[in-house]
Formats: structure tokens, sequence, C-alpha cells
């Protein structure tokens, strides 16, 4: 190691871990089918059940060759620096495993009705879950997943009237656009 | 800085948020949660939310704050440390083609 530049390393390393194409990490990629019966019950189908599981599959990877080759130069680091890097990985690999598309076909209130089902992503970031509801730009936070969704419901009512008495530039009129056309005031 | 260059996800102190609202002169509605509101030329153009109850906004939550602001990472830093101002907010929506 004496006289390396340590940045090349670094550098190498990362790009063999990170950014290497998943198909030449020699892994067996499982081969899956849609599954009528979760379709039906609106829960996340067996497809992206196993689209997570190799995503985490791989982040394992990425760590394992990571901490190889930490342990052949942790001599050169402060341990703080380490500690650090493995609580990152530890929550970029709960980001990856976390998150999960779902949809949502009621506001839980009683004046309105949708009249489509709402995409949101639901995501566990280590902190909390997050749902957030791309078409919309908006969001919803709670402790449990149910927290969330009813977070983004509440969100999502607020931004309903506010949007309806506002004069609204034209980013937000097409999500006024969209949203007047899915939610029916009973 | 760590070995490694991992998306490093910052926490937000709701005064931070709050204090960039003030500074975009953006149009603050207190409750639960606080609402923000940017209006040019009489429209509204961004509407942002801080939800109140967690405290401190960790994990992704100031992602999708900033994400609602129009902002990158170095924006929301920028305005934070008064290198950014209205003007240069303006400028950056006017990029995007949010206003013109």
């Amino acid at each position: 190691m004496v006289g390396e530049d340590k940045s090349q390393w670094i550098d190498e390393l990362e790009r063999e871990v990170f950014k290497t194409p998943s198909h030449k990490w020699e892994m067996p990629i499982p081969v899956h089918t849609e599954d009528p019966l979760s379709a039906q019950l609106d829960i996340p189908t067996r497809h992206e059940y196993l689209e997570v599981k190799q995503a985490f599959t791989y982040a394992l990877i990425a760590i394992t060759k990571y901490t190889q080759e930490i342990s052949t130069r942790i001599a050169l680091y402060p341990t703080s620096t380490i500690a650090e890097d493995i609580r990152q990985m530890r929550e970029t690999i709960r980001a990856m495993g976390a998150k999960k598309s779902i949809l949502i076909a009621s506001l839980h209130d009683s004046r309105f009705k949708l009249k489509e089902s709402i995409s949101v992503f639901l995501e566990n970031d280590g902190h909390q879950f997050i749902a957030y509801a791309p078409d919309l730009d908006i969001y919803g936070c709670g402790d449990l997943e149910y927290e969330a969704l009813e977070d983004l419901r509440t969100s999502i009512v607020e931004l309903y009237f506010d949007f309806k008495k506002e004069k609204l530039a034209p980013s937000l009129q097409k999500i006024w656009d969209y949203l007047s056309s899915i939610i029916e005031e009973k | 800085m760590g070995l490694f260059k991992f998306h490093y996800r910052r926490k937000m102190k709701i005064r931070e948020a709050i204090k960039v609202f003030k500074k975009l002169k953006m149009k603050i509605k207190e409750g639960n949660d606080t609402l923000a509101y940017f209006y040019y030329k009489g429209e509204l153009v961004v509407r942002s939310r801080v939800p109140h109850r967690r405290g401190e906004l960790k994990g992704n939550l100031p992602h999708y704050v900033r994400q609602q602001l129009k902002l990158n990472e170095d924006q929301f830093r920028d305005i934070c440390r008064c290198t950014k101002e209205y003007e240069d907010y303006l400028e950056i929506l006017t990029q995007k083609d949010l206003i013109s």
C-alpha cells in the first residue's frame, strides 16, 4: 500500500462494486411470473417481491466485496470513518429493499369519492414510512405504513381544497386537471 | 467524508425549512403541518409541506421537501446559507420552465 494513491483504489473499487452492470456479477436472476391472486387482492405481486429481493441480493454482494476490500486496507483509515461508511451502507440497503408500489382506492373522507385509484410509492427509509404520490407530487409520513397512507390521504384532501381556490401556474394546473378528474365531491 | 461517495441523506431542521420558505417570500400557513405557497404574477407556482409531528426531518423526508420546492440539495443549502436569494430562485424556476 506504501506510495499508493488512496483515491485511485477507492475509485477502482467503486467502479467494480457499484458501477458494474448487475448481469456481470454472475448471480442467477430468479425467473418469476405475475401472480394473478396478488393482483386481485391489490397487494405487491410475487414479481415485485422478487425484484426487491433481487436488489437486496445484489446489495449484499456489494457489501461483501466492499467489506473484504476494507479489511485489507483498514489500517489506513480511522475507525470513525469506517463506522460512518457502514452506517450509510445500511441505510442505502434498507432503502433499496423497502420501496414498493401500491394503489389507494379511497381517501377515507366522506366528502370525496375516488373515480380512479392513485398510484403511491411506499418506502421505509429507516426513520419512518413515507407514502409518495408521484402524479400529485405529494407525500405523507408516519411510524407505520397505515399512518403514512392516512397522512397522504389527508394531504391529498388539503391539496384539493388549496388548488380549487387558487389561480395556478401551468405546472400545477396539470396536477389539478388530473386531481379534479379522479376525485368526485359527494 | 466517508471512503465512498454514498448518497448522503442530510437531516433537515423544521426551522431550517421555514427559514428557506421565508427567504423565498413564500406565504406560510401554520397548522398541524407547515404549508408554504410560492406565487409569481398572481399564480401559485410551488406548494410545499413540512410535517411537524416528527420534529426534525430525517431519512428521505428532506428529499421530498426539496423536490416540492424544485431545488436540489446544493441549491437548498445555498439558499439556507444566504448565498442564493429570491432572485436566484426565480432564475432556477425560469430555467425549469415553471415560470416565464
